[in-house]
């Protein structure tokens, strides 16, 4: 098509895209490989280059409220960067050495976990108490503003913590997704951090994790800029919007559609694996 | 109502280290959101009906950060567009120079070391030689 088309169609895509993202937590990340791939047409490494492009526009936009309101733990942020941007860097290098299949393959895994776990109520656990040496050692321990004044919390596991942020990024760079669940779901359950601490954080750390992976990809050829430019725009307007629009928004009923769409297209990109491949 | 509460200074330099933060990422995506602007609109000015099709991998011609910053100066719609996301992978590298600067002042060399590490990891992904293999 046209470039004038494709670049319209792309921009209003991606800003549902973005939109969609912000409403719902889960991030533009899995929506705009598969939209890219089946809709646009585009090759599978293109696309998740121009995701995480898009990743990074919208975490950054966040980030900034996030961070102002104080909840963001920029310590514990920084150091688990450590992990996350090692692992976005061997992602990126294992993502030139296997097939566009298996990264197919892994991101229908993670798009199907991330439906699962956005539809599931978060279980609050109790906050633990007793005191942890690397913590200590690295001063990790904070406080969070909330109604009643600064309530303080401390910060657990942090090895085990490291491992699954090396995960998250390794899985961010494998397929364009900002890994938000992977993050949180570290920070929230095995680290102890309180869930407003942990979203946050986890947005801080997105934006960096893609940054590393991104730059690997673009020294590659992988992120076109007639495509990346237009996704990262409308994403970046599409989830502003959506943060503007959230508030007032019942997400309930918008989660199960979205986790819908979600597990389709996922069906989808499988079939096409398995029908002959990408 | 009662006069608010003055924060103590260690509180005080992590609020404003975070406002800081949080400028320079709100600053460090509009830009990139402008250059991104600006170069779609020069690149559809020039090429609207240019057939784009994009179903197999071709590597991109606008791969390194000098080309793409070499490429925006001549104006040309795709070599801005390339800019735009250039400045939005480097707004989070930004960041974090920006936390070693923060480290720095604090005499914090613990961290001014792990915020090292981070910048450096991050610089190897945007510059490093060995992660494009030809052929």
């Amino acid at each position: 098509m046209t470039a004038l088309l494709f670049v319209l169609l792309l921009l209003s895509a991606s800003i549902g895209a973005g939109f969609l993202g912000a409403l719902t937590g889960l991030g533009g990340g899995v929506v705009i490989v598969p939209l890219l791939v089946l809709l646009f047409g585009v090759d599978l490494r293109f696309a998740v280059g121009a995701s995480l492009v898009a990743v990074i526009a919208t975490s950054s936009g966040a980030a900034a409220a996030y961070v102002r309101e104080g909840y963001t733990n920029i310590r514990v942020g920084i150091l688990l960067e450590v992990a996350t941007v090692t692992g976005a860097i061997v992602g990126a290098i294992i993502a030139a050495l296997v097939s566009k299949n298996v990264i197919a393959i892994v991101f229908v895994l993670a798009l199907f976990w991330s439906a699962y776990s956005t539809l599931r109520p978060p279980t609050p656990l109790p906050p633990d108490v007793e005191p942890d040496a690397i913590s200590r050692k690295f001063r990790l321990d904070s406080t969070y503003p909330t109604k009643e004044g600064m309530v303080a919390y401390k910060v657990h596991h942090v090895p085990m913590g490291g491992v699954l942020m090396f995960g998250a990024g390794l899985l961010s760079a494998l397929v364009g997704v900002g890994s938000g669940i992977v993050k949180v779901f570290a920070m929230d359950r095995m680290m102890r951090l309180p869930f407003k601490v942990s979203t946050t954080t986890s947005n801080f750390m997105i934006g960096v994790t893609a940054a590393a992976s991104a730059g690997v990809y673009l020294q590659r050829g992988q992120i076109e800029p007639a495509i990346a430019a237009p996704v990262a725009l409308g994403a970046l307007a599409g989830s502003l919007i959506g943060a503007r629009v959230l508030p007032h928004i019942k997400t309930k009923a918008l989660r199960w559609v979205f986790a819908g769409l979600v597990v389709f297209a996922g069906v989808e990109l499988l079939r096409r694996v398995l029908q002959g491949g990408l | 109502m009662p006069p608010p509460i003055p924060l103590a200074p260690a509180q005080r330099h992590k609020r404003d280290l975070e406002a800081s933060l949080a400028t320079l990422l709100t600053a460090g995506t509009a830009l990139a959101a402008v250059v991104l602007f600006l170069g779609t609109a020069a690149f559809l000015r020039a090429d609207h009906s240019k057939l784009l099709n994009f179903h197999t991998f071709n590597a991109s011609a606008h791969a390194s950060v000098f080309s793409v910053f070499r490429d925006a100066l001549k104006l040309d719609g795709a070599g801005l567009m390339q800019l735009g996301v250039v400045l939005l992978i480097l707004t989070p590298v930004t960041r974090v120079l920006f936390t070693l600067f923060a480290f720095l002042y604090k005499r914090d060399w613990l961290y001014v070391v792990v915020t090292i590490i981070v910048l450096s990891v991050l610089c190897y992904g945007l510059f490093g030689s060995g992660l494009v293999h030809e052929g």
